[in-house]
């Protein structure tokens, strides 16, 4: 009862860590929450699917989807995020504009494809697998894969190529990085279409249980933010960290409490561990990095 | 009246205070909102929509000269506007005489936006066929509808608009009926069609008790849904029932329908909370073992067609095997059929009889909407259609557009022969649809079609 | 006495400039009135408009408070909201109570949630404000989704709001009184704390808490009642929102706390009208505008852009253009300040007489400190000065000069070891207590708060000289004593910027505009501007030009003559050894020497560890 809870909740919880991710490389780099990543989700679910209807096989919809969500995050770099930065990087402004591209987004696939939702490719969906008396699909254990290999290649690359450094040394002072000849534009629009790419990816391992609704993105997109809160915005792992904490409470809420609690119970969990440890759960205590950390620790860390 | 007292001291008192600055712009707004409201409600391919935004921006260009000749110029370019729609379906004596103006609230955005889409569609066809056909008491009716998005505040402020500009009567919200019936109460306003999906909001205090005075649903009603399912169910479910119900009065309404019916105790009665505005289904797995686990072999899932999609096809992953029954929505339309796929075969469903076995009218309809919105009809089209047909019964009969009078008559609307069926209000029965007027269905994947269950 | 006698002879034209302006308020007034009087006449649509217009404004205004003035970017005010709309409705339908019963009880309720939330949330701080506030609404959302007596997720219809009585029906409905007074109310408080001397305060609070905490401000308690009285705002704004017609949760969930904060940058945030304007926009669009609803909606979020793009200050900020526009064109003469006089009595500086003192103003001893419980920054030292002299402190980068003038402003609290100011034991005083012992300090960097005037920042260090602040700020102008203090604080402020050298001509200029070194000396008028006695300057040469460090010579001296004990950390040696009496040298976390500035600078062991010879 208990590993079905747990691992159902890790399945979806890799799914809005996705999303999270996705927000994180962004504002990794540039500072930005761009609000309209749920919508970049969408965008592939809903160009995947639309494809799929008109005959196309998923596996050359599925590229397709993933580069429009890419591209679609460029878009929303240049027309929504870059006057902002350029007039005032610390302000809030691009809360506004990127939620209003989310709405731009949402509205126009309603107006191409209807309001109602259109079927998904089936993928994985459908076939299931019985593991240690858990049952589970393996769409499902597809996400936990895709999740983890992505989570620690991003991690990799961002602590240890000489590009994944110069990122956080844009993000901790893009003026400096630019006086010293760093690209921040080019840094900036690859962060942004890597978070694409990322919301893309978790819609095409949801599209299949969630189906193709253009409106799918504020669903997604408010769960990959509270994933992003709970796990602290400064690491992408740990962001991913975030969305399977919030995937695992919200099962367990719901197996031993009831479905309603899954609304609720997270977050009061969230919030009594906030209060302990006021600088996000993996910021004192850095657990995730140990957990995910490739490298072996050497024994002077383990003693600190 | 007091509009046009409000709007001259406003323009003359220029623009000090932004806020009100705003307001007295949007007084202007309004006028023309009818307009490119009714042009706009045909809008559904791309071509007609641009064609209802050119209209509007035209309109708005205008509406100053509107506003300050007040009704009459507001009333011309209705009139012109009724006539157009109703050249091209028919060429009756066009109706003359001031317009009845009629509100329509829906959502028409959102995940359920179709819904919204048809109840207005279906609200539409009927007003140009009323206009087409000589109008009621010799005058045209006026439709005046807004998007409400599913949200209260939105809907309050349109009700208020539309019963401002003069509307006698309200149709829907069938996403937001709680407000809607509530504001029909206290302003004294008919509010009828697509409110809800029946029940609860009408009846607040339960089937025995009176109705809402002001409020009147044509809308598919969620308790006789819940009823049929039930009795399926006390038939056919010897291990148990399991339900899994939405817990807004949709929900609540086929859950109490079901415990009329099938007196057993639930094997399990779970709510599981929805999101209706972005269709983001729920991972059911949780339910689906404990289902499992608690033997019930029959599961009524109250969900979204998108959430009861998502159950047959997680349950099938799943290795679950349970007699999945519906609700309204689920043969509503063709949302849950495609996109459960061939895990829809065996559903069980209740669908209206007049909408599963059409007559000559309904197929002529069902053509004549295709034709005009290139999507198929669907019930809540039909149930609008007949809304407004009932609406305009009870005007002629009590030849008067005053509330009371349409409230009285409205009651007294017996056995009237429309689109959903043969339907009846009375002081006390307030919902058109029953349990006697359905039919229990099941779905054939094969045939790619609903058979008939029994 | 003296000093309200001074403030009169000092300013003649300033009564009838003020009467001038307190006519055009009445005017504002006035217009307010009639138009409230006649949407009162309107139709039942356009008072929703008002109602739901005004509440989202003063909702706006309340967050705009939170968010845009203190810096703390609220998602509860949706919750807050709540709190306010289904108190009144639960109140007056369940128990029978009045609606203006309900009001303040609801308002009071938010305000007492919004201290609880904001004591818990402001131990997180930044974004993690953010989520624990957001957290709050969405809890509130889910109590209101599955109790009861909220109605579930159908939620409760209005409570109907009385009419006029017969001899007032000439009046309209009532309701759109009762909202108006909310909205006028709410714009009042708002407004109010603006215009006062405390809103300079709050931006310190915002952008650079060290500096406002070392000017005596409690940024924390400070923090938490702002929040309460923002929550307050929100719960009688959610009172008015009561009576639009139907309440339900999903008018306040985290959306709806989001869409708030959106109202606000997009109107403009940190603006007399902007949360208004936004307000009104964003909850009056989608009935207004009555397109084909797709269209509506992405012309809706193409605002969104196109005003965040071109007008990154939002709506207000084309206005603001306008208006710097015209006041350039037709008023230039405004922009020049006329100096406010000189320094009244009270405000000068206060030192105790000579015999009262002690003969060492600050003694530290075995002062030890690491970060995080990591290596020791400070191994125990100690630091004696002496009363009325002037003290250097220097070493090489990383000796722990900062930690230590951080330890003795109270920013950090030492592991052990005891810190007297002035006869008193103070290691265990908070940043704001040590201003009241009359310690000031600067920083090494730029801390003054961008967009305020040099004189208004160095205003900020008056703080702990000017009483209530805060409470006064809530009827700012219609308190007389408010106008007196405000006037004294200005000309003191205008002293300080004179004494340190700044002509006139930097008083009225943004922090923003001016050059690093005016600021590295604004700071300094900041410091010394209360009258310390005991002043802690971090490289105070940092940045300035060699007129620049003469001036802070002379400043410095003239401080020590009028009995100002000073501290400074600073790398220019030959100032050091010019200017100080006494020297003390850090190396490593580590005491090298303390001595007259002869005998340390002719220590070998100093010239070793930090000259480098």
């Amino acid at each position: 009862m208990l590993l079905q809870a747990v691992v159902t909740g890790l399945s979806v919880g890799a799914i809005y860590g996705l999303v999270a991710m996705g927000f994180a490389v962004v504002f990794y780099v540039t500072r930005v929450i761009n609000f309209a990543t749920g919508q970049l989700l969408m965008v592939a679910v809903m160009i995947i699917a639309g494809l799929a209807q008109s005959g196309l096989s998923p596996w050359l919809g599925i590229p397709l989807g993933l580069l429009a969500s890419a591209l679609g995050a460029v878009v929303i770099y240049f027309v929504a995020v870059r006057p902002v930065l350029y007039f005032d990087r610390l302000s809030l402004a691009w809360l506004v504009s990127t939620l209003g591209m989310a709405i731009i987004l949402a509205s126009t696939a309603a107006l191409i494809w209807g309001t109602s939702s259109l079927a998904f490719p089936t993928l994985l969906n459908g076939k299931d697998v019985q593991f240690l008396g858990a049952a589970l699909s393996w769409q499902q254990i597809l996400s936990v894969i895709v999740a983890v290999v992505l989570t620690i290649a991003i991690e990799a690359f961002r602590t240890r190529t000489l590009v994944g450094k110069l990122g956080m040394a844009i993000s901790e002072d893009s003026d400096t990085a630019s006086a010293m000849g760093v690209n921040v534009t080019r840094y900036a629009v690859c962060a942004f279409a890597l978070g694409g790419l990322l919301a893309g990816i978790a819609g095409v391992l949801v599209g299949p249980i969630s189906f193709a609704n253009p409106y799918l993105g504020d669903t997604y997109g408010i769960y990959g933010f509270v994933a992003l809160m709970i796990g602290g915005i400064e690491r992408p792992a740990a962001s991913m960290g975030g969305g399977l904490i919030l995937g695992v409470l919200v099962s367990i809420a719901s197996t031993y409490i009831n479905p309603l609690a899954a609304d609720w119970f997270p977050f009061v969990v969230v919030i009594a561990v906030l209060l302990v440890t006021p600088n996000g759960i993996f910021r004192s205590g850095a657990l995730l990095k140990r957990l995910l950390s490739t490298r072996p620790m050497a024994p002077a860390a383990q003693g600190s | 009246m007091n509009k046009a007292i409000f709007i001259r001291p406003t323009k003359a008192i220029a623009v000090p205070v932004a806020l009100i600055t705003l307001i007295a712009g949007c007084s202007s707004g309004s006028s023309s909102s009818a307009s490119a409201g009714s042009s706009a409600a045909a809008a559904t391919s791309a071509a007609a929509v641009t064609s209802g935004a050119a209209a509007t921006s035209g309109a708005a260009a205008t509406s100053g000269a509107a506003a300050t000749s007040g009704t009459a110029a507001t009333s011309a370019a209705a009139t012109t506007g009724t006539a157009a729609t109703a050249a091209a379906s028919s060429s009756a004596a066009a109706p003359t005489g001031a317009p009845i103006v009629i509100g329509a609230i829906a959502g028409t955005t959102g995940a359920y936006g179709s819904t919204g889409q048809a109840v207005i569609n279906g609200t539409q066809m009927a007003v140009d066929k009323v206009n087409a056909t000589g109008g009621v008491l010799g005058r045209p009716l006026k439709l005046m509808w807004g998007n409400d998005a599913a949200s209260a505040t939105t809907s309050s402020l349109l009700f208020k608009k539309f019963a401002s500009a003069g509307a006698v009567a309200m149709l829907g919200s069938p996403d937001t009926a709680t407000t809607t019936v509530t504001l029909a109460n206290s302003m004294k306003l008919p509010d009828l069609g697509a409110i809800d999906d029946g029940g609860p909001a009408i009846y607040p205090d339960g089937p025995a008790k009176p109705p809402a005075p002001w409020a009147w649903s044509n809308s598919l009603n969620t308790y006789a849904w819940g009823q049929i399912v039930g009795e399926y169910a006390n038939k056919n479910c010897p291990a148990g029932l399991a339900v899994l119900h939405d817990p807004t009065f949709y929900g609540l309404g086929g859950l109490a329908g079901i415990q009329e019916a099938y007196k057993t105790p639930l094997k399990i009665n779970a709510a599981i909370s929805e999101d209706w505005s972005s269709g983001g289904t729920n991972s059911l797995d949780s339910e689906i073992n404990a289902i499992k686990k608690s033997g019930a072999t029959c599961v009524e899932v109250w969900l979204t067609p998108q959430d009861e999609a998502a159950f047959v096809n997680q349950a099938h992953s799943l290795g679950a095997k349970f007699t999945v029954l519906g609700n309204d929505e689920t043969s509503a339309d063709d949302t849950f059929a495609k996109l459960a796929g061939a895990n829809a075969d065996g559903v069980l469903s209740a669908e209206l009889t007049a909408a599963y076995q059409p007559n000559a009218t309904v197929q002529a309809f069902a053509a004549a909407y295709k034709t005009k919105f290139n999507v198929d009809t669907t019930p809540f089209a039909e149930l609008s259609y007949d809304a407004v047909f009932m609406l305009a019964q009870a005007i002629k009969a009590g030849n008067s557009t005053s509330p009371t009078s349409i409230q009285t008559q409205l009651n007294k609307i017996s056995n009237y022969d429309g689109l959903s069926g043969s339907l009846t209000f009375t002081p006390q029965q307030h919902v058109t649809i029953n349990a006697a007027q359905l039919t229990l269905v099941k779905y054939d994947v094969a045939s790619k079609s609903w058979k008939p269950a029994s | 006495m003296a000093a309200a006698t001074a403030v009169k002879v000092t300013i003649p034209q300033q009564p009838g400039h003020r009467r001038g302006r307190g006519a055009a308020w009445i005017g504002a007034l006035v217009v307010y009135v009639v138009a409230t009087l006649m949407l009162a006449h309107s139709s039942n649509y356009h008072q929703g408009l008002l109602l739901v217009a005004a509440s989202f404004a003063m909702l706006a205004l309340s967050l705009d408070l939170v968010a845009g003035m203190t810096g703390m970017y609220s998602l509860g005010h949706a919750g807050l909201f709540a709190i306010g709309a289904y108190g009144t409705t639960i109140l007056q339908s369940k128990e029978g109570w009045s609606i203006f019963a309900a009001l303040p009880v609801v308002a009071l309720a938010a305000g007492l949630i919004g201290l609880v939330v904001g004591t818990l949330s402001l131990r997180v701080s930044g974004l993690y404000f953010a989520i624990t506030t957001l957290i709050f609404t969405i809890i509130v959302n889910v109590l209101l989704s599955n109790l009861t007596i909220t109605g579930g997720y159908q939620g409760l219809p209005s409570p109907p709001f009385p009419e006029f009585p017969a001899g007032l029906s000439s009046l309209g409905t009532a309701l759109v009184w009762a909202v108006s007074a909310c909205l006028l109310v709410t714009v009042a408080v708002i407004w109010s704390i603006r215009a006062s001397a405390f809103y300079p305060v709050l931006l310190a609070i915002r952008d650079s808490e060290p500096f406002a905490a070392t000017s005596g401000v409690r940024t924390n308690l400070t923090r938490v009642l702002i929040f309460s009285l923002s929550s307050a705002l929100a719960g009688l704004a959610g009172w008015a929102f009561a009576f639009q017609g139907f309440i339900t949760p999903g008018q306040f969930d985290s959306t709806a706390s989001i869409n708030i904060l959106v109202m606000v940058i997009l109107g403009g945030i940190n603006t007399r009208l902007g949360p208004i304007v936004g307000a009104a926009f964003i909850s009056l669009f989608p009935v207004i505008v009555s397109i084909d609803p797709l269209w509506q909606e992405i012309l809706f979020g193409a605002i969104f852009v196109a005003v965040i793009v071109f007008l990154p200050e939002g709506f207000i900020g084309l206005l603001a253009r306008i208006g710097r526009m015209a006041r350039g064109r037709w008023w230039p003469a405004s922009l020049v300040t006329a100096d406010p006089g000189p320094v009244p009595d009270r405000l000068a500086a206060r030192h105790l007489p000579a015999g009262e003192r002690p003969a060492v103003a600050l003694q530290a001893q075995e002062i030890r400190f690491s970060y995080g419980g990591g290596v020791l920054a400070l191994d125990g030292v100690d630091l004696t000065v002496a009363t009325g002299t002037i003290h250097g402190l220097i070493g090489p980068n990383g000796s722990g000069k900062s930690t230590m003038v951080n330890l003795l402003s109270g920013l950090l609290k030492p592991q052990s070891g005891s810190i007297t100011i002035n006869g008193q034991r103070a290691e265990h005083l908070a940043v704001w207590q040590r201003a009241d012992l009359g310690v000031m300090r600067t920083f090494q960097s730029a801390v003054m708060v961008k967009e305020l005037t040099t004189r208004a920042n160095v205003g900020i260090g008056l703080y702990s000289r000017i009483g209530r602040l805060g409470t006064r700020s809530l009827a700012w102008p219609l308190i007389p004593s408010a106008h007196r203090d405000a006037q004294a604080m200005s000309a003191t402020s205008a002293g300080a910027l004179r004494t340190v050298g700044l002509s006139s001509r930097w008083q009225s200029s943004r922090v923003a505009d001016i050059p690093h070194g005016v600021e590295q000396l604004t700071q300094l008028a900041a410091a010394c501007v209360s009258g310390p006695s005991l002043l802690i300057l971090d490289e105070p040469l940092a940045g300035l030009s060699s007129d620049e460090v003469d001036e802070v010579a002379t400043v410095l001296r003239t401080l020590r003559d009028a009995g100002v004990t000073t501290i400074v950390i600073e790398h220019q040696t030959r100032f050091i050894f010019d200017v100080c009496d006494n020297v003390t040298v850090l190396a490593a976390g580590e005491l090298v020497r303390s001595g007259t500035a002869a005998e340390v600078r002719n220590d070998p062991r100093v010239r070793e560890v930090y000259l480098g010879q």
